[in-house]
């Protein structure tokens, strides 16, 4: 995968990177939630805009934020999201400038093209040991859940159609949230049940 | 506020953003919102998740199907998300969260989760049986014994009901379900088998657990008395010894049937026939909570090396008062 290549020489020190967190969370203590959260954001934005290295990218922002943090001491005129946005645009900007975006879209590939890339997978032994490595995984991680949360996304994408709908409104009904709410909380345990088995997976 | 917070008003809009549908300005407005606003993100996220799993379980259809094909599927890190969508669902279908009622899979669900969990649950099916087969070894006593193959007897039973559920709604003759369900129904057999040869030592035995015998022979053409079976109060097991006119096939599955209801109540994997003298009988070991105090029908068929059935013979019984 291709280096962006920025300011990478500059990594935060321990006192640095606590005191973006603690910016970050905005007077809270989300023990590092509100960070992991906002480099998720991050790297999907990046991915969206068909960035080669999404992670990397987002790295680069949030490095370079707490690099303003450490040299301003302090950042207040502007939220800290919005801050990150900010950074981000200028980050998707200068990657763009230096030719590094991306894979193109398929769109712009030629007819014929997109089933060529997208037939020609790993081999079937292989996928189905990544498959089987992600199942192991996803399981560890599963297991690693608090119950509650455990409880929730089992109940949650169990069933198919028409009963995972009944049976989401039932659960919205017994926790007493709105679907809209129960749909925010399973996507929040999806998230990191995702970003385990990623670690995991590639641990493995 | 830059965009309404109400659910689901907005998720076509969020949709047509993630398949990279939407005009330049409005894209980069809502690239603003999905880092900047804590509300708009958690629900981008969502309606993501939504369309993956749409696209898994084959819901997705013309420009919106053709859309993630084309732009959503072009990035590494959404292919990955996609995989991790198959392993989820297939691991929640695996593992029904606690007290759920069994929802069998709809047609169309065959993807990606045959691929994945016949293995894992026949991993676990073997550390069962092995771990049963560790109890016996230590001879730990009757009672353990027959709790240890009463578990896995139940769980067997439920994972074959799972997989014919699954084959025959899907209508899909997938070789790994197949071959899983094929080892599920032949351990399943091995520990009828067992059970059912425990049986004299279970009925000599001091521990308090009962178990009833009783011969049954086949329903003749025209009809015969119903066989009255009485079970003493205690009874945790019945065995049945059912009397085969002629041996003709190499396994045998039994369907019981209740006839109040027409319902089936219980059925084995594939059994052997046992064979003394002239005599075949097929022996069976039911939990005694499965029986009312109503009449049954059992069915036998036979099943040929290649794979046919064919109906063998019925056995009428009531369960009276004691």
């Amino acid at each position: 995968m291709a280096s962006v290549g920025y300011k990478k020489d500059w990594s935060p020190t321990a006192g640095t990177f606590h005191q973006f967190l603690h910016w970050l969370d905005e007077g809270t203590d989300s023990g590092g939630e509100k960070y992991l959260e906002m480099r998720r954001r991050l790297v999907g934005y990046f991915d969206r805009k068909n960035c080669v290295a999404p992670d990397e990218l987002a790295d680069e922002t949030l490095n370079r934020v707490a690099r303003r943090l450490e040299e301003q001491g302090a950042i207040t005129d502007t939220p800290p999201a919005r801050y990150c946005y900010i950074t981000a645009k200028f980050v998707f900007l200068e990657n763009l400038r230096s030719g590094q975006r991306s894979e193109i879209s398929f769109s712009e590939l030629p007819p014929g093209a997109v089933e060529s890339v997208l037939g020609a997978p790993a081999p079937e032994t292989s996928a189905l040991v990544t498959k089987e490595r992600q199942f192991a995984c996803l399981e560890d991680c599963v297991a690693k859940l608090a119950p509650a949360d455990r409880d929730l996304i089992l109940e949650y994408y169990h069933g198919e159609q028409q009963a995972k709908i009944k049976r989401r409104r039932g659960l919205a009904a017994s926790l007493n949230v709105t679907l809209n709410a129960l749909s925010i909380r399973a996507c929040r345990i999806r998230n990191k049940l995702e970003l385990c088995v990623r670690n995991c997976s590639n641990v493995v | 506020m830059l965009f309404s917070r109400q659910p689901g008003a907005h998720d076509k809009t969020l949709r047509r953003y993630l398949l990279g549908a939407l005009p330049p300005d409005e894209t980069e407005r809502l690239d603003e919102l999905c880092i900047a606003d804590e509300d708009f993100a958690a629900r981008l996220s969502a309606v993501e998740n939504d369309l993956v799993d749409a696209y898994v379980q084959g819901e997705l259809s013309g420009d919106t199907l053709e859309r993630f094909r084309t732009s959503y599927l072009s990035s590494p890190q959404r292919r990955e998300k996609v995989t991790f969508a198959q392993s989820l669902n297939s691991f929640a279908s695996a593992n029904p969260p606690a007290g759920s009622e069994f929802v069998p899979a709809k047609p169309g669900s065959l993807w990606p989760a045959l691929a994945v969990f016949p293995r894992w649950a026949f991993a676990g099916t073997l550390a069962m049986l092995l771990a049963g087969g560790f109890l016996l070894v230590e001879n730990l006593g009757l009672r353990n014994q027959l709790n240890q193959a009463n578990a896995e007897r139940l769980a067997l039973q439920q994972r074959e009901h799972d997989l014919q559920a699954t084959l025959d709604e899907q209508h899909a003759s997938d070789a790994v379900t197949a071959n899983e369900l094929e080892q599920v129904r032949k351990s399943l057999a091995q520990l009828e088998q067992n059970s059912a040869a425990r049986q004299p030592r279970s009925a000599l035995s001091s521990f308090p657990v009962s178990v009833v015998a009783f011969v049954l022979s086949p329903q003749l053409r025209g009809g015969a008395k119903i066989a009255d079976l009485s079970l003493p109060g205690g009874t945790t097991r019945v065995d049945l010894r059912l009397e085969l006119e002629s041996n003709d096939f190499p396994q045998y599955r039994v369907t019981l049937k209740s006839l109040k209801t027409g319902q089936i109540v219980w059925h084995s994997g594939e059994l052997n026939a046992e064979t003394k003298a002239q005599d075949s009988t097929v022996r069976i070991s039911l939990p005694a909570s499965l029986l009312k105090h109503e009449a049954y029908l059992l069915q036998i068929t036979g099943s040929q090396a290649k794979g046919s059935a064919e109906f063998v013979s019925s056995y009428v019984f009531r369960i009276g008062s004691n």
